[in-house]
């Protein structure tokens, strides 16, 4: 078991792990920015190095800086949290060859994951579903164009290979348009990415966005866990998550977990991960979208809903522990939902706010959970991302969730920057979401008015 | 219990206040007791422990702490967490030494992290008045390496 890790991130996701390594007993170096020198996680730890300027390139994101602070302070693991250098497959190489632990996959998983063809490509090879398309790029001159348009079936999209971020792509919904939509991909892929290459996928109308968190030691036991549905989003960025999902039953959830598990052994994944899928309800349809080699923000959802710590289980693993216990040992003990509050105002496009935190209480009562960094006097810098706290709560059943989470809401109080909290509140009492039936266009289609 | 032990100047007592205060890195401190009162404010040098605290959990000086500095005295910080080195290389001569003339741009050592060396450069031109970490220690981003007299 490790002797003394090293967080290697900031704010709440830092928190957390500092928690997780004190009950095991393990002793924590927290890294910190000038910016962030009076930051939760830096009073917390044990130890603490200040590594850089607030530039996050020069600080968080700096592998000698990261490596250096380890091999001064004698850690014999490096935990990456989510966001910075938690996927970067050279970091955790480097890591290895300083000798000390990264507690996360493979470089070998982290890269192989990372390349999102690739990634589809390795999950269509082991039978795990994948959305219809190729695996290649697209020639618009292809005598075959139009039979293997049709075998992926309309409506499909055209994406660039190289890009993302929603450029270089279209939506073509006849095979009229087809070659037309693919000239335009091209031509605008070409522009943002310097890269014309495109690839054809089906699209999905309003699917569903469902994820599975899996856990894997280095005994080849992999364990996967109930269901987080992540639909609420605005601009890919989730806003809220459930779990379980109001439509998995059973039988799915029983069948996306053993495709989730299987993706996992494609890559002889190790420690916690999280297999992404779309969901189209119509069909009963899923398909793998893509793999996150990391702890997610989201965890808690899931460490609610089952009792199970999942950063001491991604340390533990990491350490070279067995799981300890199967898949059909997890329970759904009820259902939870989370809302991540941002420093952001809604009614200005949801413009970040940094700022003092001048006065802040956070809710509590009965499975209410509260992860967060911030505190009364608490200074929200402007580098880094806006998320200030989590709140996650359980109750018997959604109901009564969405009532609870309402309450605790409305008990949360954070003076002196905007927050999306209100917001959040919005989003429990609209029918749409209250009915369970909210898909990954919910905000466009149902908030765009509360906005 | 006589008037004379009341007034009188303990140099032993004083000189083991100004030694806690050092060894605890406590900038300020004032004692008192039964009328005796004594008090003083050290010259903060902005010297930060090795980036290991074990003890309570202080603010370490390694910010550049303008209120502390005279108007004559720079401090130069290091621009990297890694190990202070003197020398450029092993088996070198130090850059400068105490006392030693530097002009503003002048490298006067080197920080490495990882095999990659960042120079520590001056900013200011003058005398090198004190050098405030040990070749070889650790130092964290920001700390303060070098005390420079304009």
């Amino acid at each position: 078991m490790f002797k003394k890790i090293l967080i290697a991130n900031r704010g709440e996701i830092a928190v957390r792990v500092i928690r997780a390594c004190r009950e095991m007993g393990i002793a924590t170096v927290a890294v910190h920015s000038d910016v962030d020198r009076d930051s939760l996680h830096v009073r917390l730890a044990d130890e603490s190095v200040c590594i850089g300027p607030g530039t996050a390139s020069e600080s968080y994101l700096s592998i000698p800086a990261i490596i250096s602070a380890a091999e001064i302070t004698g850690a014999d693991g490096i935990h990456p949290g989510y966001g910075f250098l938690s996927e970067n497959a050279h970091f955790a190489e480097v890591c290895e060859s300083c000798g000390i632990k990264f507690i996360g996959p493979s470089a070998d998983s982290l890269r192989k994951m990372g390349d999102k063809v690739e990634a589809r490509r390795i999950m269509e090879n082991y039978g795990v579903p994948v959305l219809p398309g190729t695996f290649g790029s697209v020639d618009i001159n292809d005598p075959k164009l139009f039979k293997t348009a049709k075998k992926i079936g309309y409506p499909l999209i055209v994406k660039a290979k190289a890009g993302g971020g929603g450029k270089g792509m279209r939506v073509v919904h006849e095979e009229s348009l087809l070659k037309e939509t693919i000239a335009m991909a091209q031509a605008e892929a070409k522009a943002a990415f310097a890269n014309g290459d495109v690839y054809m996928e089906r699209f999905l109308e309003s699917p569903r966005h469902v994820e599975i968190q899996i856990l894997a030691d280095a005994h080849d036991n992999v364990v996967s866990f109930p269901e987080r549905d992540c639909s609420v989003q605005r601009r890919h960025q989730k806003l809220l998550e459930e779990s379980p999902s109001p439509a998995i039953d059973d039988g799915l959830r029983k069948k996306i977990g053993k495709a989730a598990r299987k993706a996992a052994r494609a890559v002889k994944y190790r420690t916690v991960g999280t297999i992404e899928f779309l969901y189209d309800e119509k069909k009963k349809d899923f398909y793998f979208m893509e793999m996150n080699t990391r702890i997610q923000v989201e965890h808690p959802v899931t460490e609610m809903v089952t009792g199970i710590d999942l950063i001491q289980a991604q340390i533990k693993t990491a350490a070279g522990e067995k799981i300890g216990f199967d898949t059909d040992d997890i329970q759904i003990r009820g259902h939870v939902i989370e809302c991540r509050i941002n420093a952001e105002d809604p009614s200005r496009n949801f413009m970040p706010c940094p700022g003092k935190i001048t006065n802040v209480i956070m809710p509590g009562g009965p499975w209410v959970r509260v992860d967060t960094h911030i505190y009364s006097g608490y200074t929200v810098p402007t580098f880094y991302d806006s998320l200030l706290a989590k709140i996650i709560v359980m109750s018997p059943d959604r109901e009564t969730a969405i009532r609870r989470m309402d309450r605790a809401l409305s008990e949360m109080w954070i003076e002196g920057i905007k927050t999306t909290g209100p917001f959040h509140r919005e989003l429990l009492a609209n029918d749409v979401f209250r009915r369970g039936d909210a898909h990954t266009d919910f905000i466009e289609r149902h908030m765009a008015t509360v906005i | 219990m006589s008037n004379n032990e009341d007034t009188s100047f303990d140099e032993e007592f004083l000189k083991t206040l100004v030694d806690f205060a050092k060894s605890t890195g406590l900038e300020e401190v004032l004692w008192e007791k039964d009328g005796r009162k004594v008090s003083f404010r050290r010259n903060a040098n902005g010297t930060s422990s090795a980036p290991v605290p074990s003890a309570p959990k202080e603010k370490n000086g390694s910010a550049p702490a303008p209120s502390a500095e005279s108007s004559t005295v720079r401090r130069i910080p290091s621009p990297m967490v890694g190990t202070f080195w003197r020398a450029e290389a092993r088996g070198r001569q130090p850059l400068v030494a105490e006392g030693a003339t530097v002009k503003e741009g002048q490298r006067i050592a080197v920080v490495e992290a990882m095999k990659i060396p960042k120079d520590v450069v001056t900013k200011v031109s003058g005398k090198i008045s004190k050098i405030l970490v040990e070749n070889g220690k650790s130092v964290e981003y920001g700390q303060d390496l070098f005390e420079i007299e304009i």
